[in-house]
This record gives C-alpha cells, structure tokens and sequence, in this order.
C-alpha cells in the first residue's frame, strides 16, 4: 500500500497540477463530434469486455458473438449522448475486415439510440467508418467516426502476428484519417495503457496533413489539443486518472478516450448541386485504456515475498533436522473416547 | 556376435552421463532454442515455458488452460476440437518417450538436477518422505490437475448455478507455476517476478507464484526433483504412461528386492523395489531417468523397452563396471596424500 | 578367571580342545582334498587358510581393531573403513562345541554353542583376539549368546536386527542401529569414520563380490568345481584379507574359465544336480556337503549365510558421502537378506526358486542343525513351494559330531539314487 502511494506521488503530483492548469485554461472545444462508442449505455445488458482482447460484445449462438459499437455525439466520453440515425439522413457506414475486404455490418435502432454491429470472424483488426458530408455555406463538412478494434483469441494461435497487427487504411474510399501508429513489437495482445506515449498520424486522402488540430479527452474529460507536425503526427502521453482504493484493486478497469482531429483545407467543387470552396474534416477515434500495468506489479514485494519464504523454510528444515537427531520419533496416540 | 558386442556396450554404459550430457542439449534447446527460429509446437510434455520468450515451444498445460477456457456450447462445437487436437498431439509426442520426457528433456527438472549438485558441494544431506508423507503428499499433482482443467471451464461457464469465476484466473496453473519465473531468469528477464496488485485475485495469485518459487528453490535443493512431486504435468502424463512406446519392466522372479534401486530413485519410489508383481513398473512420479537399471546387479531383473527391443538392461557386469570400480574420488584422495 | 583352580580347568579345556581341533581340521581338510581326485591349483590358497596354526600366533595385524562379528547383518565395510580387522567368528568346529554347552542348554543349535566355547578358548580363526564382538540379534540362541559376555570375559555389542524387513519402521529403526553401530565402533577403534576411507571399502568388497558372482557364472555355465570348494572358498572371507581373497579367487575363477575351455568337469551329464539350503555349513562342518559329492552328487547352489547370501548382494549408493553410504549399507544388510529370523521371508522361496531354474538344480537337501528352530520351521513352507514346481527335497538334520553320518549317509544316497533314475527316465 505505502508503496503504491509513493508511486502515486512522486510520478503523478505534477502531472495532476497541469491537469487542473489545462482544464482552467484551455478553451473548451464546443463541437457536435459523431463517434463510436464502445461504451454501452446504461441499462444495457449482455455486453462483455472479453478479457484482455475488450470487445463491446454481445455473445450470440453457437460462440459467434458480434461486436457492437454505439453512436454517440459530444465531447464529453462521460456525458455525450446516444442519439439515433434514420436511414434517410446522408452518411455512408463501412466495415473492413483484416484482410481489407469489405465486408457488411448492421445498423440497428433501438429505443432511440442507434448501434453498428457486426460478426468478427478473422484476426486482427476491423475498421469501422461512419461518413457523414454536407455543404453548409462555401464549405462542405466531411465527418468521419473511426472504430479500429482487435479481434483475437489465443486459441487461434499467434503465428503471423506481424501481419495482423495492421495499421489498414483506405484512402480511396475513407478521405480522412487517424493513423495509430504501431509499436515495434507490438502483438495481438496490445492494449493502451495509461502513461503511454502513443503517436497519432492525421491524414487526409493518404497524405499526411500538418497544423491539423488532434485532440485527446479522457473519460473524465481531461483533454489537450495538439498541432500535426511536419510528418502529420502528434504524440499524446496518456494520463492515469484512475486511481483505486487499496480495497478495490482494480487495474482491469476500462477507461475510455476519444481523439479528434480537424482541419479546413481550401478544396472547390461541387457536391450534390452545391457549390463550396473550403472542406472543413472532422475524425473521430474511440477506445478503451487501462492503468499502467507496471503500476500494479511490485517487484519489491516479490522479493520480499521469495526472501521470507526462503527464510522461513530453510529454518524450519533445519530446526526438524536437528530435532530428528534426537533418538526416537514418538507417535501420537488418539486420547478420546 | 557384433551384436552382442553392441548390447554388452549399452548395458555397460554410464546412462547418468549420457543423461547429464542429453539434460544440457535439451536445455539449451528450450530454454534458448526460440532465438534460433527453432518452433517445436505447443504440445509439448514438459514445461518449453513460453513466458520465457526463447522459449521454441509451449508446455501442454498452457494450451491445455487456454483450449477449455471456453462455454459448453463452444466445448462441444467446432471449436472443442481445438482442445481434441491439442490433446492429442501431446499424447502422440508423448507416449514416444513416455516419462522420459520428464527424466531427459524438462528444463525444469534439469534446472533442480543442477540444484542437487550444488546440494552436493555443500555436503548437506539430501531429505526423504517417509512411506506416509509420500502416500499423502502424491495426491497433490492430481488435484492441480483438475483444478487446472476446472478453473478455465468456470471461467466460461457457471457450475451449479454458481458465479463465474474472475478472469483473473487465466492460466491458474502458470500463475502458481514456479517455470513461469524461473525459466526466464536464464535469460536474465526477471519482469515474471512480480506480485501483481491488480485485483485481489491477481495479488493471491503471483503472490503463491512467487510462494512457490520460493519453495521451488528451497525444497529442490534439499530434496531432489522437489517439485516433480508435485507437477500435474507428470498427472497428466500418468493417464497415458500405460500405452508408451518406451516402457520399464522388471522380471519380479529375478529380483531380490535389495532396494538398490530404489535407494539411487530420485523422487523415492519403493514400489520398484518392493512390488515383485507388476510388470511394467513405471509409477506416477517416475520420470525414466533409468538409474534404477543402473543400480541393479541381478541380469534381466529391470528392462527398458522401446517398442519390444531390449534397449538397456540391468546386468551384473553394468553393474560393477559402474559402481564397483574405484573412481575419481580415491584418485583425489591419492593427489591428497 | 577368579582362582586357580579355574584357571587351571580352562587351560586344560584349552588344551585338549585345541588338539581335538587340530585333530577335526586335519581330518575334515585331508577329506576335502584327499578323498577327491579332482585337483584345482588355485583351491591351494584357500586349502592353506583352514590349515591350524600350530604355534598359535594371531594371523592379523597387530596395530589394527579387531572387530568380530556373527551373522550377515554387520556391515564389514564400516569396520574396514575404520582401520580395524573384520573377521566373522560363526564357527563349525565340534571340538569347542563342548566347551561352549558349560554356558547353554544341550539342545542348543550347536553353531552357537561351537562359537561361544571358540570366543571363550579363544580359537577363533586365525587365532583373533576380538577387541568387540558385534553380535546382531537374529535368533533367540544369538541373542542369548550375547548374554555370556561377562563369563568369558568379552565385549558384547547386541546390534539390534527388526524381526521384519519390509515396513518402513523396520527399516529406518535399522538405519538409526547402523548408525549407532558406526558410532560405538569409532569409540573402540579410537578413528573416524571418513567418507574417502568408506567410500574405499564399499568398492573394495563390491569388487570382491563381483569377484564371487563371477566364481558363481562360472558354475552356473559348467560343474567345473565342487560344492564343498565352493563352500570353503565362501568361508575364506570371514576371516582373510578382503583384497588377497579376491585376487586369488581371480586366479581360481581364470583357472576355472580354463577348465570350461578344456571341459575338464566334475561332473557329468546324469550326476545329480543339488541345491543346498538351510542352516549353513561353516568348516569344519562339511559333512553334507561332503558325503553329497561323495556318494556322486555335486552342489552346484548353496543358499546360506555362510556363502551365497553372505556375498551375493551389493551395495549401490546414489551420492558417494556418509549421509547415503551409511543407510544404503544399512539397507544392502537388511532388504536382500533371506535369513529366516525375518517374517515374512517369502524371498527365500524365491531365490531358491529363481536359483533351481538358473542352476539346473535336480533336488534340493535342506539342512537343519539340531535346536536350529527358525530353519526347521521354514522347511515345511520350502518343501511346499519346491513341491508345488515338481522339485523333491531331501530335509536332514544333523549336529556337529561327526560320528553319527551312518544315517545321513543312507538318506542322500537314497536321494541321489532316486534323482539318477528321474534323469535316466528323462533321458530316455
């Protein structure tokens, strides 16, 4: 316990006060984001995190179970809303498997909140895009809600990992993007964690965009707002800002994040009959993040663990030897009765 | 008469050195083999630990864990053919050699045979269960065995209405399994010593693990193959002992029950002294190291078969070649005087 | 020895027993090797060991322990691993046979009896003056025996044998008496027990016994030597240095691998094939033996304690330091042992079953001394099993006088008569 507080402490004090220096200062964003959710509403039954591999899932027959994503709208991963898609309004859904085929997925509503789903069936990722575009004055708005979830089970193996850990893009069909980049050894087993330092790219028809604006709002709506640099990347460290009690130990906990980004690019042309000079992207990116898992594991205690033992034991083997030297064993007899 | 000539070497042969010298070949290969692109499966009947990562196989009770870690409904569907298939390449791989799986190939084994050499150095007594300890003691192995093939079909179903249990316990043997965090320290990785306070579950969990390990060191060096005597590896492996390729019989008409083999046994079996009936003698803790052919002087009393060749046999001359020849250490006292 | 009149009556009990052994030896040595026509140049070394000594002399080291011990139980190697002499004083001799019923009933098995009247007129052989007598308790007369310390003047140590072998208690009760036996012998031999030293001496008598069980091949491949050879040979080691009795038993044994080359045997194809079991005959008690392959038998197998059993198994030890030497000579003492003070003793059905196939035996004669009850007790269990596999088994008792053989010798010729037309009949 006294060593955890001291992690606390000494990692995280002058982080907490730039938190608090951030969220007084920085001028919240007010913006209508579309994005997928993972996070099922509340009341919502039959969703699983599936052990490390968290997948919002519904198990369904036969061990086939779907993946389920919610829409959702606002900034605030606690507080914004689930809010219904007709079929009538202009967005475009795409599902792409791993091995980049596009495959189908459903939307459903239901009690006015509208959720994508779909059956995972191969390994590695699936991207899920939602598109929405409209021309409001001389600019025409190009959404995009980007979902990029891992399917995996250890029983299929772990062979060509490299291959399956992506990242896919499609840039002839999805104009803008979020790249995650992956890490060198990075497997199928990979998952954010708080205190990770993870690198954003911002792309825009498969050209990477500088000066676009990427930000990162925690669950708790901590947020910051970086600029693209040259090569459109941005790197953004996670934050812990879950803290358990001693009773509750709890590093499975899933936190969620969203990350925007946007940028206006003077573009003309024309879309559905209007005309527009400007193309203003949006893109959305949701997932879940856990603790740091080195935030957990004591070394220390471990040691100390194997020392005590080592010592505890070693005694007791000698105090049963020299007792063992003494001539005769006596056997205990039962008194009762 | 070459033939003859050809067998008379065999039986004549130091099987302990040729074992010492077969232990290191086959440490080095699964302990280290995996940075020479060596993959051997993930069906193995020894502990090829692959927590460890140059480790170019897995150990059967990982896949064993991991392949029932599934509902009902999926146990008896396609995918319960995983777990089938697992079981029986592991049966295959290892009715061949039977238990000398454990007595040749298992890095762990050898790793406690070092042990016991440097118990030797030090001059200290090696300790014995008595008959009553051994009897009690031999049921442990059983119970991590069905405890480990519970746990994962608990954690994917409900027993009696019962909760599920936490998926915490993932691989509960290798959490409590000493190859875990020792195997890895051969390539000096210590991060599998840890006590992980991630949920109370975890913080049991790898706080046995490091109990364990504790004990793994301790008790190894006292008592010779300590933890053999526990391993649900060698359980499992029992099941299937009966219809190896390999096999250790012994002519109970030729035996004068002198004990010689069971005083040189290394986990103390008795049986193979004392049991004058049985013909195949290979009992749950038996890992075939064959030193007990090696300690008997009465010809054709103990045999070791592969199909119904006579590979190694207990002969009179083996016998006095091996322990009646005054060997190294009157040859030091000689440098001493 | 309180007056003179004592005194005086023991010098003359030592003088006439001393003549009449002299007398006995002789006699008994010039049947062994007279009677015979068969010559082995090798037997000479071990014919020589049993010839009396005339002035009297102690044949061992004079700086040296002289540790004696009975039965098969005493773990020698400790004893020669503490810089001490080991000499087995179970004795067969009828001319001290009298000296020791002063002490003991008259139905006393005479093995007992013959061996108390030896320590008491000090003829031990090779005239050893024991400094500690080990004597294990195996059978009541043994144990009784111990008792008589005080009366001739010698230090008893009973060490104490579990009457079973199998449990585990009996087993690790011996292992602590071995260990106090080691102990008690460090006090009287006034060294330490080192595991170099004892190290040295289990390899020395291994080699000694892998010596015997070659001797034993050989006679399992051919009848190139006689029983009572083969019994004096097994008899040499309880009292002659552990190494020159194996290197001229080597000398025997390449003699007799010689023998087998040129087929020169003792016997041939219709001779009777004996196995001899039962109370054991330690010269000069060699009538059985004698009379046997006199009459046209040969023992080809002798199941005692005074031989086979005495040499057969070995000791095998896992790590080479006292912590294991000790209880693995404890156990080499203990598990292999069919002598017949243990209950159950159904391996010595067993040996001897194993031993009738492996050495073609033909019958069996078991013999019983007079007042030896624990091997006139197994005889009837024996002659069942023997029974039970088709082998016939001739039960004789005798004691160490050796004026009564008339019957005997009826018996085994009646015996020897019968397995010849059994063999004839097969043969045809």
């Amino acid at each position: 316990m006294i060593f955890l507080k001291n992690i606390k402490k000494s990692k995280y004090t002058f982080r907490s006060v730039l938190v608090i220096s951030l969220l007084l200062f920085h001028p919240l964003v007010a913006q209508e984001i579309n994005w997928f959710s993972n996070m099922p509403p509340e009341g919502e039954k039959n969703i699983v995190t599936n052990g490390m591999h968290r997948l919002s899932s519904k198990p369904g027959k036969r061990g086939q179970s779907s993946i389920i994503q919610w829409l959702r709208k606002g900034t605030n991963p606690e507080e914004a809303e689930y809010f219904q898609i007709s079929e009538k309004e202009n967005f475009e859904f795409y599902l792409f498997s791993p091995s980049k085929k596009q495959v189908e997925g459903k939307l459903i509503t239901k009690g006015g909140k509208s959720f994508f789903s779909y059956v995972s069936k191969e390994e590695g990722y699936y991207n899920a895009y939602l598109i929405q575009k409209e021309v409001s004055g001389n600019t025409l708005n190009i959404a995009v809600a980007k979902s990029e979830l891992l399917n995996h089970s250890c029983r299929n193996g772990h062979k060509l990992v490299r291959g399956l850990v992506g990242p896919n893009l499609y840039p002839e069909i999805i104009p803008i993007e979020i790249k995650r980049e992956r890490g060198f050894a990075e497997d199928l087993h990979y998952f954010t964690a708080s205190g990770d330092n993870v690198e954003y790219q911002f792309l825009v028809n498969g050209k990477p965009v500088e000066g676009a604006n990427l930000t990162l709002v925690t669950q708790k709506n901590w947020n910051k707002t970086l600029k693209t640099n040259k090569e459109g990347k941005s790197t953004f460290q996670f934050i812990q800002d879950y803290f358990s009690s001693w009773q509750e130990l709890n590093n499975r906990e899933i936190y969620y994040y969203l990350l925007y980004g946007e940028i206006t690019l003077p573009e003309q042309g024309n879309y559905n009959g209007n005309e527009y000079s400007y193309i203003h992207y949006t893109i959305s990116l949701s997932d879940g993040y856990r603790p740091a898992k080195t935030m957990y594991m004591s070394m220390f205690w471990a040691f100390a663990v194997f020392v005590v033992t080592i010592i505890i034991t070693v005694i007791g083997i000698f105090i049963y030897r020299f007792k063992r030297q003494k001539i005769y064993k006596e056997i205990k007899l039962d008194e009762k009765n | 008469m070459k033939k003859i000539k050809i067998i008379q070497y065999i039986n004549n042969s130091n099987v302990s050195k040729f074992r010492t010298i077969i232990q290191i070949a086959f440490f080095l290969l699964f302990v280290y083999g995996g940075y020479f692109f060596i993959n051997v499966g993930s069906n193995l009947p020894i502990f090829a630990c692959p927590y460890n990562t140059g480790s170019p196989g897995t150990c059967y009770l990982i896949s064993a864990q991991h392949n029932l870690h599934i509902t009902w409904d999926q146990l008896f569907s396609f995918r319960g053919l995983g777990f089938i298939t697992g079981l029986g390449s592991f049966v295959l791989l290892f009715i061949i050699f039977n238990k000398a799986w454990c007595g040749y190939a298992c890095p762990l084994g050898t790793f406690q045979d070092w042990i016991t050499r440097l118990r030797k150095l030090t001059l200290t007594r090696f300790a014995n269960y008595d008959e009553l300890s051994f009897k009690r003691l031999s049921w442990v192995k059983y119970v991590f065995l069905v405890l480990l093939i519970l746990i994962p079909l608990g954690m994917s179903n409900s027993f009696f209405g019962l909760p599920k249990i936490s998926q915490d316990m993932g691989a509960p043997f290798c959490q409590i399994c000493p190859g875990r965090t020792v195997l890895p320290l051969f390539r000096g990785d210590t991060s599998q010593v840890f006590i992980d306070f991630t949920s109370n579950t975890t913080m049991v969990m790898s706080s046995l693990g490091i109990l364990f390990m504790a004990l793994f060191f301790v008790g190894s060096f006292f008592k010779k193959r300590f933890f053999c005597f526990f391993c649900p590896m060698s359980a499992l492996q029992y099941l299937f002992s009966k219809i190896g390729i390999l096999r250790l019989v012994k002519d109970g008409s030729k035996c004068t029950r002198c004990g010689n083999c069971s005083r040189v046994c290394d986990v103390g079996i008795t049986a193979i002294a004392d049991d004058i009936t049985s013909k195949n003698i290979v009992k749950d803790d038996c890992m075939m190291c064959f030193k007990c052919v090696e300690a008997c002087p009465e010809k054709g009393a103990l045999d070791v078969k592969f199909f119904n060749f006579k590979i190694f046999s207990s002969t009179e001359e083996g016998f006095f070649k091996r322990y009646g020849q005054d060997d190294s250490l009157t040859s030091k006292k000689k440098k001493d005087d | 020895m309180i007056n003179a009149t004592d005194l005086d009556r023991y010098n003359r009990l030592k003088k006439t027993s001393t003549i009449h052994y002299n007398m006995e030896v002789n006699q008994v040595l010039s049947e062994i090797i007279d009677d015979f026509p068969d010559k082995i140049s090798g037997m000479e070394y071990f014919y020589n060991k049993f010839r009396p000594i005339e002035t009297g002399e102690s044949l061992y080291p004079k700086d040296k322990k002289l540790i004696a011990s009975m039965c098969i139980h005493v773990p020698i190697e400790i004893i020669h691993a503490l810089d001490a002499t080991a000499v087995r004083i179970c004795s067969g001799a009828y001319s001290t046979d009298t000296a020791g019923s002063d002490f003991l009933p008259a139905k006393t098995c005479p093995m007992v009896k013959s061996t108390l009247g030896a320590l008491y007129l000090d003829m031990l052989p090779g005239n050893a003056i024991p400094d500690l007598v080990i004597n294990p308790t195996t059978c009541d007369q043994k144990k009784k025996m111990g008792e008589m310390g005080d009366e001739i003047n010698k230090e008893f140590y009973a060490l104490e044998v579990p009457p079973s072998k199998d449990s585990e208690e009996a087993r690790q009760y011996w292992q602590r008496n071995i260990k106090k036996l080691v102990k008690k012998l460090e006090k009287v031999t006034g060294n330490r027990l080192t595991r170099r030293k004892l190290k040295k001496s289990i390899k020395d008598i291994a080699q000694a016994q892998a010596e015997y069980r070659r001797f034993m091949r050989i006679r399992k491949e051919a009848p190139v030597i006689f029983g009572k050879d083969a019994l004096l040979i097994a008899n040499a080691y309880f009292f002659d240095d552990v190494n020159s009795w194996r290197e001229n038993l080597a000398i025997l044994n390449n003699e007799l691998e010689e023998r087998i080359v040129k087929e020169i045997t003792v016997a041939n194809s219709r001779t009777p094939r004996i196995l001899l079991t039962g109370s054991p005959s330690i010269f000069p008690n060699m009538r059985t033996p004698i009379l046997l392959e006199k009459l046209g038998g040969v023992v080809v197998y002798e199941e005692f304690c005074s031989s086979s059993r005495m040499l057969t198994d070995v000791v095998a030890v896992d790590e080479w330091f006292l912590y294991d030497m000790v209880p693995a000579l404890a156990d080499r003492y203990l598990k292999p042992s069919t002598c017949p003070n243990f209950t159950p003793n159904d391996d010595r059905i067993r040996k001897i079953l194993l031993a009738m196939k492996d050495y073609k035996v033909d019958g069996v004669v078991y013999q019983t001394f007079t007042g030896c009850q624990l091997y006139d007790m197994e005889a009837r269990k024996i002659s069942k099993a023997l029974e039970a596999e088709g082998y016939p088994i001739l039960n004789v008792e005798l004691d160490y006088n050796p004026k009564d053989s008339g019957q005997l010798t009826t018996r085994l010729e009646a015996f020897l008569e019968s397995i010849k037309d059994n063999k004839r009949k097969k043969q045809l």
